[in-house]
């Protein structure tokens, strides 16, 4: 039955072993353009339209993009596992090593669907419990004024699709005029005095939609909408780059509103109580820097070191030492944070590929000796 | 066959989950003193009418554009605590952007020699003009420092050098109009 399947037009194909050269080939020559493009455009700019992507088009030619090029290589190894391989003791160790091959590729289908990347960034003594998408936004909206407050949150994709978005626990709605990812803000410049309160969306008269940037983290979104609690209705333009809250009216009296980064919360609280950087001599070009941070897990706190190569691990997450400021105001230090499930996925594939490696050699050796006797 | 179909449905069912509206618990960062100091502007300004303001964000309080051609210049106000950082220091990260090397002495005797004006409120305004270094590329900036209790006030406006000379009253005249904001954080 699998011989007869395997002849079918379609699984030559699926089955071909120049098929796993030609993705072999596509995937060396698209790190090669992803490696190049990244220093124009950014890792981000490159990660989306190179290895995030189905085709990629190289002026008018397409090109398979590391998506369709790794999806192609799992099938093409599932297949070649079901109808091409034969179930031999001899070819154990041939089974086990493929194996392990696919489970490395569904690690990195898990990681690309299912991970998900934000950065913290800390001041000296600051401390949070969440982590800011890079990529995403969010609408939060609060009532609390103190360090620990309940936030209720409208992602963006639906600032984007939805007409109008109700939140009960707040007796408001929101209706959204218009959204945009990338966007310009003018405040008036007819009052100086208005503009002390520089951060209240109330000054902004003109939200402008920008085209969107190649570098993720430059967009900033900007919302029309009005703001609909009992018979009150206010017309607001929220912009991206605020940093203090709009206060509107809502069922709990006085909702705080603001368009900010997505936020994670993490399941454990992060304190920064020191960064260093260390120098090389008569330079201010860094030879090493580290933070040292307090991680307080459901009360139990532990200082913990973050640097090059040395990331923090807790409930799946992981934090690196990704960037640093030192500036007038002090020093911050910003942590890349990761929530891969596929995290171990790669090591388990390793190991598996690596015994099975051993085993179809052991094997080899073995029946080759036994030939001879 | 059919099993090329479950994988191609596989392959396109695998998306991202959206999500709806959430609700969390969110312990926020706690700035430190001075940052929540920032978060008011403790100086006030007058726009000049030929030009346009726009939002500031983050540590930056304004930034202005001529309203004829935005591309002109591009003037920034940014608010620091305490001396932020001091003269010499924004000076030479002002000359690492327009990639300009002074060696101490050079950079000494630039800042001795820069001219001090008195906004209308009577604060002390350093004007250290890079585009008039003979090392200054094309494109350069025009900066002041004013300093008051609290808080420094940084005004970078950056542009070619010919535009820069040529909206150098209307500089002038903008860091004049600077006054110190009676606020409770000050």
């Amino acid at each position: 039955m699998r011989r007869k399947l395997a002849k079918l037009p379609i699984l030559k194909i699926f089955t071909s072993q120049k098929l796993t050269v030609i993705c072999l080939l596509c995937l060396v020559m698209l790190t090669f353009w992803g490696t190049l493009y990244q220093t124009n455009y950014g890792l981000w700019a490159a990660q989306e339209k190179f290895f995030r992507s189905w085709i990629v088009w190289m002026g008018y030619l397409p090109f398979p993009g590391a998506k369709l090029v790794i999806w192609v290589m799992t099938i093409n190894l599932i297949c070649v596992c079901l109808f091409l391989f034969k179930f031999k003791f001899a070819k154990l160790g041939i089974w086990i090593m493929h194996l392990g091959l696919l489970s490395l590729l569904i690690g990195g289908g898990i990681t690309h669907y299912f991970a998900v990347e934000s950065q913290i960034t800390l001041s000296e003594g600051a401390y949070t419990n969440s982590s800011q998408s890079l990529e995403y936004w969010e609408l939060a909206v609060w009532t609390d004024s103190a360090d620990t407050k309940r936030v209720t949150s409208i992602p963006d994709n639906m600032l984007a699709s939805e007409p109008s978005i109700l939140l009960p626990k707040q007796k408001t709605t929101l209706s959204i005029q218009s959204y945009f990812r990338n966007s310009a803000a003018y405040a008036s410049s007819s009052d100086n005095i208005k503009y002390m309160k520089i951060t209240s969306a109330s000054n902004i008269v003109e939200i402008e939609k920008r085209d969107m940037n190649d570098e993720i983290e430059r967009n900033k979104p900007g919302l029309n909408a009005t703001w609909i609690f009992e018979n009150d209705t206010t017309f607001i333009k929220f912009f991206g780059g605020e940093v203090i809250p709009t206060e509107l009216p809502c069922a709990q009296g006085t909702c705080k509103v603001l368009l900010r980064r997505k936020h994670y919360p993490l399941p454990f609280s992060v304190k920064l109580v020191d960064f260093v950087k260390d120098n090389y001599t008569n330079s201010d070009m860094a030879k090493s820097y580290e933070s040292t941070v307090e991680i307080d897990d459901q009360g139990q706190k532990r200082n913990v070191k973050i640097f090059m190569n040395n990331p923090f691990r807790a409930h799946g997450y992981t934090l690196f030492q990704a960037s640093f400021t030192q500036d007038a105001d002090g020093e911050t230090s910003t942590f890349s944070t990761v929530l891969n499930p596929g995290r171990l996925l790669p090591y388990i594939s390793s190991i598996i590929s690596g015994v099975g490696l051993a085993i179809h050699f052991i094997l080899m050796s073995w029946l080759k000796r036994r030939k001879k006797i | 066959m059919k099993l090329l179909l479950i994988l191609l449905l596989l392959i396109f069912s695998c998306q991202k989950e959206e999500e709806g509206i959430r609700e969390y618990l969110e312990i926020s960062a706690k700035p430190n003193k001075e940052l929540a100091d920032l978060e008011t502007a403790l100086f006030s300004w007058k726009t000049p009418e030929n030009w346009k303001e726009i939002q500031g964000n983050d540590m930056r309080l304004a930034s202005f554009v001529p309203l004829q051609n935005e591309s002109e210049f591009l003037l920034s106000l940014l608010q620091l605590p305490s001396s932020g950082g001091g003269i010499e220091a924004n000076l030479k990260r002002w000359l690492g952007q327009i990639k300009v090397e002074l060696s101490e002495a050079e950079l000494r005797k630039f800042v001795e020699q820069a001219p001090v004006i008195q906004t209308s409120t009577n604060l002390e305004a350093v004007i250290l003009d890079l585009s008039l270094l003979p090392q200054s590329p094309t494109e350069s900036m025009n900066t002041a420092i004013i300093a008051a209790p609290k808080a420094t006030l940084f005004i970078k406006m950056s542009g070619t050098q010919s535009n820069l000379k040529k909206y150098k009253k209307d500089f002038f005249d903008f860091v004049k109009g600077i006054s110190r904001r009676a606020t409770n954080a000050s």
